[in-house]
C-alpha cells in the first residue's frame, strides 16, 4: 500500500486531501507544520507528499535527506510568496487551494496513477453541478 | 497614527467579492457561478415589481405545465381554503395572491437546482423551506419586515451552501463531518478552505439573483445580525428562523446556530412554540408540493 503525507495547518486542507486519497487507496498521514513533516519523512517510508507552500519552504530550510528523497505536490494559494521555486525537482505539480476533485486527480496522477472509481453520489452531484 | 495611503472601503469590498466570484466560478466545472432558471428570474422581478398583474403572473405560471400544477394545488389546500376550489390558473393566482404565486414559482425552481442526490443535498433543500416559512412568520408576528416579503430570503439564506455543495461536493462534505465532529464552527472552517464563508457568498449569489441589496446585506449577516447594517431587521428575522428550524427538527447538523435572532425578538416562550407549530404545519404542506 502507498503511504502519502499530508502537510498543512489547516485540518480542512488536511481532511479534504485525505478524503480525496480514499479513493486511490493509500495510507494517509498528515503533518501540521515542518517539524512533524521531516519526522513523517524519516519514520515512513513515503510515495508522495502533499504540502502546504509555507510548510515546504521551511521544511527546505531544515535540509533533511529523508524529506528531500520524496516527490511531492505543492499546495499553493493565490499570494506570490506561495509560488512554487522552478528549480525544485521534488514538485512533481503544483494545486492551488480550494482545489476539486479533478484538480487533485491531475496533480498526484503521476506518482498515485489513476484512482478507483468515485461513488455515486459524488459523480450525480458534479453532474449536477455541470447542468 | 493616521494611515499614510489609506484605501476606500469600497474598494476593499468590491476586490473580496470579485475574489468570491472567482473562486467559486474556478471550482465549477461549468466555468459558471450557480443561476436560477429563467422562469424563477422573470418572478423575482415580478415579486418586487410595482407593474406586476395578475396577467403577466398567469402567463409566467402557464409556461410550465408542473409550476401549474403546484400553484392549483396550493390555492386548494387547507391554508387558502375558499367557498368554491381554485378551478383555472387565474383563480388560484388570485387566491394566493401575486407575491406569493411568485414565490412558489422562485421556489419550485430552487427546488430543481437543489434536486441532486444525497443527505446533504436534501438537508440544505429541507432547511432552506423551514427558514423561509419561518421567516414569514416571524413577520407576521414582529411586523419588523413587511409580511411576504421574508420568504424568499429565507428560501436562499444558505445558498452560498448550496454553491459550495455544487461546485465542489467533497470539501462541502468534509467540512460537514467536521462541523458535525466538533473540529470548528462551520463559518472558521469555510474560511479556512475557501478564504470566505457562506453568507458572504450567499449574498453575492442572491444578489445576482436578484434580491435587493437589503435582503443580500440580511443573508450575509444571517449568523451575525446585530452586524447588519440596512438589512438588520431581516437578518434578525433570518437567524430567528435558522434557530427555530433546528428547533423542529429541520437543521442541516448537530450543532444548533448561536440565538441571537431569537434573543433579539424577544417573543414569550409560548409565542415561540406557537410559531414552532405552525411552521410546522406549513412545512408539511409546502414539502409535499415541492417534493
Amino acid at each position: 500500500m502507498r503511504t502519502v503525507l499530508t502537510a498543512d495547518r489547516s485540518t480542512v486542507v488536511r481532511a479534504v486531501v485525505e478524503r480525496h486519497l480514499e479513493r486511490y487507496g493509500c495510507r494517509a498521514l498528515e503533518a501540521t507544520n515542518a517539524e512533524e513533516a521531516l519526522a513523517g519523512a524519516r519514520e515512513h517510508q513515503l510515495d508522495l507528499m502533499v504540502v502546504d507552500a509555507g510548510v515546504h519552504a521551511a521544511a527546505g530550510r531544515l535540509a533533511d535527506p529523508a524529506y528531500d528523497a520524496v516527490p511531492l505536490v505543492l499546495l499553493t494559494t493565490d499570494h506570490p510568496a506561495s509560488e512554487p521555486d522552478p528549480d525544485d525537482s521534488r514538485i512533481v505539480a503544483t494545486l492551488r487551494k480550494p482545489f476539486d476533485a479533478p484538480s487533485f486527480d491531475r496533480a498526484v496522477s503521476r506518482v498515485l496513477g489513476v484512482p478507483q472509481p468515485r461513488g455515486p453520489v459524488a459523480d450525480v452531484a458534479q453532474e449536477g453541478a455541470a447542468r | 497614527m493616521t494611515d499614510p495611503y489609506p484605501v476606500d472601503a469600497s474598494v476593499l469590498e468590491r476586490l473580496r467579492r470579485q475574489r468570491i466570484r472567482q473562486t467559486l466560478t474556478h471550482l465549477s466545472r461549468t466555468g459558471e457561478l450557480p443561476s436560477l432558471p429563467g422562469a424563477a428570474s422573470a418572478a423575482l422581478s415580478l415579486a418586487s415589481s410595482p407593474d406586476a398583474n395578475i396577467e403577466r403572473v398567469c402567463e409566467l405560471v402557464e409556461t410550465d405545465v408542473g409550476l401549474a400544477a403546484r400553484v392549483l394545488r396550493l390555492a386548494n389546500s387547507a391554508a387558502y381554503a375558499r367557498r368554491s376550489p381554485a378551478r383555472t390558473v387565474r383563480d388560484a393566482v388570485v387566491a394566493l395572491g401575486l407575491r406569493k404565486t411568485c414565490d412558489v414559482l422562485v421556489a419550485a425552481c430552487f427546488r430543481r437546482l437543489v434536486a441532486i442526490p444525497g443527505d446533504l443535498a436534501q438537508n440544505l433543500w429541507s432547511h432552506a423551506l423551514a427558514v423561509a416559512i419561518a421567516t414569514e412568520e416571524f413577520a407576521k408576528i414582529t411586523k419588523a419586515i413587511e409580511p411576504g416579503s421574508g420568504f424568499l430570503p429565507g428560501l436562499f439564506h444558505d445558498v452560498g451552501r448550496i454553491a459550495f455543495l455544487l461546485a465542489d461536493p467533497t470539501s462541502a462534505d468534509v467540512i460537514q463531518s467536521l462541523v458535525d465532529s466538533g473540529a470548528g464552527s462551520r463559518a472558521d472552517l469555510e474560511r479556512e478552505w475557501y478564504g470566505f464563508d457562506h453568507a458572504e457568498a450567499g449574498a453575492i449569489l442572491a444578489a445576482d439573483w436578484g434580491l435587493d441589496a437589503t435582503q443580500a446585506d440580511a443573508i450575509r449577516w444571517h449568523h451575525d445580525p446585530l452586524n447588519a447594517q440596512g438589512g438588520r431587521p431581516l437578518a434578525i428575522l433570518l437567524s430567528a428562523a435558522d434557530s427555530i428550524a433546528y428547533a423542529i427538527g429541520f437543521g442541516t447538523g448537530v450543532t444548533r446556530p448561536k440565538m441571537d435572532g431569537l434573543d433579539a425578538l424577544g417573543l414569550s416562550t409560548e409565542v415561540e412554540a406557537d410559531c414552532a407549530t405552525r411552521v410546522q404545519h406549513a412545512f408539511a404542506e409546502h414539502s409535499e408540493l415541492f417534493g
